[in-house]
């Protein structure tokens, strides 16, 4: 039998300049369930709340309505308040009769029919609400962490700092990311292995950090804190354990065309190679598809010259599990191929570079050794021009979004070209100029007005090789309304930010969203930035879209948190709104298993048949299920038909 | 407002149109929390009924509520792509339009649900949809055959 | 006998299925009734023709519960029923054995039945046997829509009205409904009470308009609960308002892809705004 403990408030004037509370608490007194009403001034306050506490002593209430404000101002204030009296704290709701009647009615006599009537709702929900738990879900300790760029790296050094274990998760054979294969960094011009190099040998030294290159998530299963991981680590061929790292190995192999993929094509490495000189772990790995000794048993040449004996043919790659509470996703971006614009070379023309490799190009670690040489003859390029948005904001061919870090990185490109070539001349081509964070502005402002890099705005429309080996670039100075054609000996072209190669088909191995770009789905995309739909799996650096290398460590930071706050209890605490499926009632038809956005519902058997069955750890209450079920055999806690059809029908 | 009520000892309410609002917790309600907060004015009509999301709404609910005197049903959720739980509205949005169209065929002006995106942002948006939907209620008001709702209350 | 009756037997003799679940006359009430035939008997008597209106998926779930192998002999509507059985995962699709004769309409009450009419296919869309020839009929006609769609909002409640106060609950309807099969009906439950059990048109409302709603997306338009209902309701009406708003909007026909999912579950992302009516 429902006794009901009514509280009327005031909230000083907001609530009771329109509505008559005293009268509301009156007339709800009348109610069958309700055991005790009165209305008060200020419920939230201190001897407000003890008011609650004494009526459910003296008045022996077993539940209890607060009018007032809105339940997503003071919900918990009162479960708490109720659940010091020893009253479950699920057994409580609030009326909204300000924010949702005292504020929004004109007429005192409306406002306070309104106000009667929301109470009532509640009155005959909360007497068909049940005591529910917190639910405790087991959590095991260790986070994965996907992808070795500085994204990763510093949610693994976070999350290894919190005193929690790491498996860190790369497929390339060393750590680093984009970030190892940039010259200067803006907006301080930090040599960027300079910075990054310590971080990564931090990372592989870390106690609490496990480093997997040359692996992958190959399967994922479970849910949070309790996930099971299966790490795929493809066949190097080279034992990680015994190489020394002399690189004898590559200097011996025969075969010297590979295209480099961390020169970004501009230069060869042989077919067993460490990736750059500062990688961590500095092991070379052998490439299987040019290989001489592994595609046509000839060569051999690196077995024998190893002094470690490290090298083994016969690797297959191998498979671990790991069990997991969380898993943070860094795999990052790749920068598009520019080939779809044919209208500047298609990819054809030697000196008609990306970013990336104009980074490659400037990089005393590159393949000219820092100096700005041309691709095609090795001469010094003494007009560059610089085509900003090559991709970006392009629906037509590209992508419609903005790659955010383009206009800082040329401004750099150019400044540093202006460095290598003083006598150089530098155009920029741009159609806007987006420098929002802190110094960038004045970076920019550098370049234009102390560095002589020469801004057009306008967009190329054409480069053309010309058989002096120059290339003519047509494109704009619109800000004075006149076409302009540069005769330059290298054009440099920001190539947008896309997702990794297999960017999608990993999503789905790891049971999260993406967009229609491709980029990875942040729960909320203003107050869940490293969170995802599914509970246990963060998000950190470009993989969730294009940012630079500040915003990827914030959100390598912020993930680590988001873990380190998972993990900082012994069990999950997890709210009781989850829904349960009644076996008896259940049918089997897995129907509610197909809307259930989490892919909380699975398969299970009872007295011989097929039921339905919630996994309340994935669960995340909304209901879809209970919705979906004709009869009504799944339910939502908190949110049951019962509840619903009270409040509906009063 | 004048209708039937279930156990007979709780007041009538006077205003007609009565509206039943399904508010998503997420967007939805704290739309017309904010409406409250920026004090936006409207008819007093709607009774908000919290949901954890749209997708809750079984439509079954809200043909209960047509054949219990209710004039008009507002179901109100996340925009789509911001649904707190991924793709609940989306899945209200197909339920709910079988239902609409269930609700022609018998004879019930359709118009009397309306299904609408409010974001938590959108107060005023929340506001105007109350006003707006009972002013369409009221020039939808029934002849006596229809019992002066849907003709589903009897 | 005829190919379909031969493959019975055959099935039968050779213990390919324990039963084959059809249609025999029966001379005392001039009727054919659904039977099942065993090893042994004479499967001459099985009758396959303008009577066989039942709609034999019905029995199905309890005949595989009891028999390792079942044969049936389904119609196109029938065999539309066992796709939706089969991907709500009522039935193995191991344990049956399907025989589908191609259908030429069936009679209720001495007329060729309405939904004959409709018929897009007059084979069971699985089968393991056919028999005849197939023919498909690609546009949905809804013939039984056009005269309620005719009518205007206002004609259309009083006809309904009308229609809703003639309901007497019996249930023939669901109970006739292979679609009808869960635990504890919700027309049953009380806790809450969605649906009151009292005979008032606002109940009876309820309970229709209820039942068609759960339909939506699996209805295989067999006509079996118009031809149940005691009181002629226009069921079929208001299951295919839902089928043909399933798909326009959705593209989606119930009953025609056992490994699709059902309509009211899937591809929900991309539903234009559109199909949930206008601005205010």
């Amino acid at each position: 039998m429902a006794r009901v403990g009514v509280f009327v408030c005031h909230c000083g004037v907001n609530i009771a300049a329109k509505v008559d509370v005293a009268k509301v608490a009156e007339e709800v007194g009348k109610l069958p369930e309700v055991a005790f009403a009165r209305d008060y001034k200020f419920m939230c306050s201190s001897p407000g709340q003890n008011l609650v506490k004494e009526a459910i002593k003296e008045h022996g209430l077993n539940r209890v309505v607060v009018a007032a404000c809105s339940p997503k101002m003071h919900l918990p204030t009162f479960q708490k308040a109720i659940a010091a009296e020893g009253l479950n704290p699920y057994l409580i709701s609030m009326a909204n009769i300000r924010e949702q009647c005292s504020w929004v009615t004109e007429d005192p006599e409306e406002a306070t029919a309104k106000a009667l009537d929301l109470v009532t709702r509640q009155v005959k929900r909360v007497a068909h609400q049940d005591p529910l738990e917190d639910i405790d879900v087991e959590l095991n300790k260790t986070a994965i962490v996907v992808g070795g760029g500085i994204a990763g790296i510093q949610a693994a050094l976070d999350i290894a700092d919190g005193d929690r274990k790491v498996v860190l998760v790369e497929k390339s054979p060393s750590l680093g990311g984009k970030m190892a294969q940039l010259d200067e960094t803006f907006p301080t011009l930090d040599c960027s292995q300079c910075i990054l190099t310590p971080k990564m040998v931090e990372a592989a030294k870390h106690p609490n950090i496990e480093i997997r290159v040359n692996s992958e998530v190959a399967t994922l299963d479970g849910y949070v804190g309790n996930f099971d991981v299966t790490i795929r680590r493809r066949a190097t061929c080279v034992d990680e354990e015994r190489c020394i790292g002399c690189g004898l190995c590559q200097e011996k192999c025969p075969v010297k065309n590979v295209p480099d993929e961390f020169n970004a094509g501009l230069a060869n490495r042989p077919a067993i190679a460490i990736p750059f000189p500062q990688a961590v772990p500095a092991v070379p790995v052998i490439d299987r598809e040019r290989c001489l000794k592994l595609t046509k048993d000839k060569c051999g040449a690196c077995a024998k010259v190893c002094p470690a004996d490290a090298i083994d043919y016969s690797d297959e790659g191998s498979e671990e599990t790991v069990k997991a509470g969380a898993i943070v996703v860094a795999t990052g971006y790749r920068e598009m191929d520019p080939a779809v614009y044919t209208e500047y070379g298609g990819g054809t023309l030697p000196d008609v570079i990306t970013g990336l490799q104009f980074e490659r190009l400037v990089s005393s670690t590159g393949p000219t050794g820092g100096h700005l040489k041309r691709p095609s003859d090795g001469k010094e390029p003494k007009t560059v021009v610089f085509t900003q948005c090559v991709g970006s904001r392009d629906p037509s061919r590209g992508h419609e979004y903005c790659s955010g870090i383009c206009c800082m990185y040329t401004a750099k490109h150019a400044m540093l070209y202006r460095h290598h070539v003083p006598d150089g001349k530098a155009y920029v081509s741009y159609i806007d100029i987006r420098s929002p964070g802190k110094s960038y502005e004045q970076f920019v402002r550098r370049a234009i007005e102390e560095e002589d890099v020469r801004y057009l705005r306008g967009r190329v429309g054409r480069i053309m090789r010309l058989k002096s080996g120059k290339y003519r670039v047509f494109t704009e100075d619109s800000l004075v309304g006149r076409p302009v054609a540069i005769d330059a000996d290298m054009v440099v072209l920001a190539s947008a930010v896309e997702p990794q190669a297999g960017a999608v088909e990993l999503a789905q191995t790891l049971g999260i969203a993406y967009d229609a770009d491709g980029f990875y789905s942040e729960a909320h995309p203003k107050l869940k930035p490293v969170e995802t739909a599914t509970a246990g799996v963060f998000l950190a650096g470009a993989c969730q879209g294009p940012k630079d290398i500040p915003a990827s460590v914030q959100q390598g930071s912020a993930a680590a948190s988001k873990v380190l706050s998972l993990f900082a209890r012994d069990t999950l605490k997890k709210s009781p709104q989850v829904a349960k499926v009644d076996p008896t009632a259940c049918t089997g038809c897995l129907t509610c298993s197909y809307v259930c956005h989490y892919s909380a519902i699975e398969q299970s058997e009872f007295a011989g048949r097929q039921v339905a069955e919630v996994v309340a750890g994935k669960c995340q209450g909304c209901g879809a299920c209970a919705a979906t079920c004709k009869n009504k055999a799944i339910a939502l806690a908190q949110f049951s038909d019962d509840e619903v059809f009270e409040e509906m029908l009063r | 407002m004048t209708g039937p009520s279930r156990d007979g000892e709780t007041p009538k309410m006077k205003e007609e149109p009565k509206i039943l609002g399904l508010l998503c917790r997420w967007c939805s309600y704290a739309g017309a929390d904010l409406a409250g907060t920026s004090r936006f004015i409207y008819p007093p009509n709607v009774r908000i009924v919290q949901v954890p999301c749209s997708g809750r709404v079984d439509p079954v609910m809200i043909f209960k509520a047509f054949t219990e005197g209710y004039d008009g049903v507002l179901v109100s959720g996340c925009h789509p792509g911001d649904c707190h739980y991924g793709t609940g509205n989306c899945h209200a949005r197909r339920k709910l339009a079988v239902a609409r169209r269930l609700l022609e065929t018998v004879g019930v002006d359709p118009d009397r649900m309306h299904f609408t995106w409010v974001s938590a942002a959108e107060g005023r948006k929340f506001a105007e949809v109350c006003a707006k939907f009972t002013e369409r209620l009221k020039t939808l008001a029934g002849t006596e055959k229809t019992l002066a709702r849907t003709g589903l209350a009897s | 006998m005829t190919e379909l009756q031969q493959k019975a037997h055959e099935l039968l003799e050779s213990d390919a299925v324990d039963v084959v679940l059809g249609w025999r006359y029966e001379e005392p009430v001039d009727a054919v009734r659904p039977v099942l035939f065993k090893k042994g008997d004479d499967l001459s008597k099985l009758v396959f023709d303008n009577r066989s209106v039942h709609n034999l998926t019905n029995y199905l779930p309890t005949l595989v519960a009891r028999y390792d192998k079942v044969g049936v002999v389904l119609k196109g509507c029938d065999g539309r029923s066992l796709v939706t059985l089969l991907v709500e995962h009522r039935l193995n699709r191991g344990s049956i054995v399907v025989l589908a004769p191609a259908c030429d309409g069936v009679e209720v009450f001495g007329a060729r039945a309405q939904k004959c009419d409709d018929c897009p296919t007059n084979v069971s869309p699985v089968a393991d046997h056919q028999f005849g020839e197939k023919k498909t009929k690609d546009e949905a006609e809804y013939k039984q829509l056009e005269r309620i769609e005719k009518m205007s909002p206002e004609k259309r409640w009083e006809f309904f009205a009308e229609q809703f106060a003639k309901c007497k609950r019996c249930y023939a309807c669901r109970q006739v409904c292979p679609m009808c099969y869960c635990e504890l009906c919700i027309a049953d439950q009380q806790e809450p009470r969605w649906i009151e059990t009292s005979v008032k048109p606002s109940a009876n409302a309820m309970w229709n308009l209820t039942r068609a709603y759960h339909l939506a997306g699996r209805c295989s338009d067999c006509g079996e609960c118009a031809r149940a209902c005691p009181e002629g309701l226009p069921l079929r009406a208001l299951n295919l308002s839902i089928e043909k708003a399933v798909k326009e909007m959705f593209g989606v026909k119930p009953g025609t892809k056992p490994d699709e999912l059902p309509p009211l579950v899937t591809l929900a992302e991309n539903d234009p705004d559109s199909v949930m009516g206008g601005e205010l």
